[in-house]
């Protein structure tokens, strides 16, 4: 039985008045890849962020390889130790502007890993090689489309040997066509058995590359368990109705 | 009217020799103003505490009155708050109150250039520099401070010249820069060639504004680099 990697417990989370993480408690273990579904506000993308506090939470511990920090009180360098366990893609990519997408990828491990230059750039050029951009290492943002920006994005949550990659939508803000190369890449990584956290939309994917499915609505989990089953199956209520409105097909079964 | 052409020669090397002193009372405000100002744009950017409201009143001030009122102010004002504290500083060079005066008004100026650029910022990009476990000093280094000078260069470059134009006005409290001694010429020569001795300092501040200007241009390119790919 492998270890667990990220422990959540506790969860709690609020926007002023509105409540949007009410308690979850997640472990999630070493090599599992873990997608989130929900309906939009159901707080799957805040629960993603508490994890490496870019929005903390309220109250609640958050473990990641044997380090627990609490959300309420922690040291700053407690937080930026959690966050070098973590590797994060983002929806609208952010990468650095003014920066090349080899440097995008080193400046971690050069700053923050303090690794020698041409090691990082050794370590970045594998990368670029792996998501096929190598040829593109020179280029800026501004002039890379948004699928080649998030193989990037992918490349620097990557770079620095993360214990989880915590991926918030890496899809939703590409153009149809580019969404596949993306996946593809995730696919790819996910086989090579890194433990990933995905909120994502795409139920077909999530079929296919997550080991376990959770549903979440109104800021706790309400279901979960391998993809498949809840993809194909699902027990409440909630996930069936959320499935049905993403997936045309399983609602036709009805009318006819 | 066009008496005295020949003083246009005469007082041009002189002048030539009072630019160092036109460049220092540009360069010594620059550098303290584009520091206090991102401390002050630091500030008004947090939290709404106590220093926050100090400091909006700063900038309301100092944006908010002419510049030759606040260099009479604190030339005139300072001395005698500190004598109150029991400090004579009458004896301090009219260049040090100019600095403080200018640093005054600069900062102020400069900080809204700079918290215009900050809030313009796609704040994405810090979010992935603390993500990568940037600390809060390395994300100001390497992610926002250059994105908010490219954004905040075009409404500097403009504060930059009005502030080398402005030393202009340091004569006032005595002070002796390329207007300061223009004047002096003027006042030697009972106003004659009065005009060519004005047009001799003109084109010096011209020709120093145009290095500005090209500076600036080289910053921006470099800094631009990003778009052009």
């Amino acid at each position: 039985m492998p270890n667990n990697v990220v422990s959540l417990r506790g969860i709690e989370k609020s926007f002023g008045e509105n409540s949007i993480i009410n308690g979850v408690d997640l472990d999630v273990r070493e090599g599992e890849v873990v997608v989130i579904l929900g309906p939009s506000g159901s707080g799957k993308t805040t629960l993603l962020r508490t994890i490496n506090f870019l929005d903390p939470a309220d109250s609640g511990d958050i473990t990641i390889d044997g380090q627990t920090v609490n959300a309420k009180k922690h040291h700053h360098k407690e937080v930026r130790e959690l966050r070098r366990k973590t590797g994060m893609v983002f929806q609208n990519y952010n990468l650095f502007q003014n920066r090349t997408a080899l440097e995008n990828i080193t400046i971690g491990l050069r700053k923050v890993q303090k690794v020698p230059k041409t090691e990082a750039e050794q370590k970045a050029y594998e990368l670029l090689d792996y998501v096929k951009m190598r040829d593109k290492a020179d280029s800026y943002p501004a002039k890379l489309s948004g699928g080649q920006q998030q193989r990037i994005g992918i490349c620097r949550a990557l770079a620095g040997n993360p214990k989880v990659v915590l991926l918030d939508e890496p899809t939703s803000a590409l153009d149809p066509e580019l969404v596949s190369d993306v996946l593809d890449v995730i696919k790819q990584i996910a086989a090579t058995g890194i433990t990933m956290i995905i909120v994502t939309h795409e139920i077909a994917f999530a079929r296919e590359v997550a080991d376990r499915v959770i549903f979440m609505k109104g800021g706790v989990i309400v279901e979960q368990g391998p993809a498949k089953e809840v993809i194909d199956h699902p027990q409440n209520p909630e996930t069936n109705k959320f499935l049905n409105a993403l997936i045309p097909e399983r609602s036709m079964e009805y009318v006819i | 009217m066009w008496r005295g052409h020949e003083l246009f020669l005469e007082v041009l090397p002189t002048l030539i020799t009072f630019i160092p002193v036109t460049l220092f009372y540009f360069l010594v405000p620059t550098v303290i103003s584009w520091a206090l100002g991102a401390w002050i744009c630091r500030v008004r950017i947090g939290k709404k505490n106590l220093l926050y409201y100090v400091v909006s009143l700063f900038v309301s001030f100092f944006r908010g009155t002419p510049g030759l009122l606040q260099l009479y102010l604190v030339f005139f004002g300072l001395p005698k708050i500190a004598e109150l504290f029991g400090y004579n500083i009458n004896t301090w060079s009219a260049g040090i109150f100019y600095i403080i005066a200018t640093c005054f008004n600069f900062s102020s100026f400069v900080s809204e250039a700079f918290r215009g650029a900050y809030l313009a910022m796609n704040k994405g990009q810090m979010e992935a520099g603390y993500a990568i476990g940037f600390s809060k000093l390395q994300n100001f280094i390497y992610v926002i401070a250059p994105c908010t000078l490219k954004v905040a260069l075009p409404n500097l470059k403009n504060l930059e010249i009005d502030l080398l134009k402005g030393t202009a006005t340091a004569y006032v409290i005595g002070l002796v820069d390329v207007m300061g001694r223009a004047d002096k010429f003027i006042a030697l020569h009972r106003g004659y060639g009065q005009l060519w001795i004005l047009m001799a300092a003109g084109l010096l501040y011209f020709i120093i504004n145009v290095a500005v200007e090209f500076s600036f241009r080289g910053f921006e390119g470099a800094l631009s680099k990003a778009e052009r790919g």
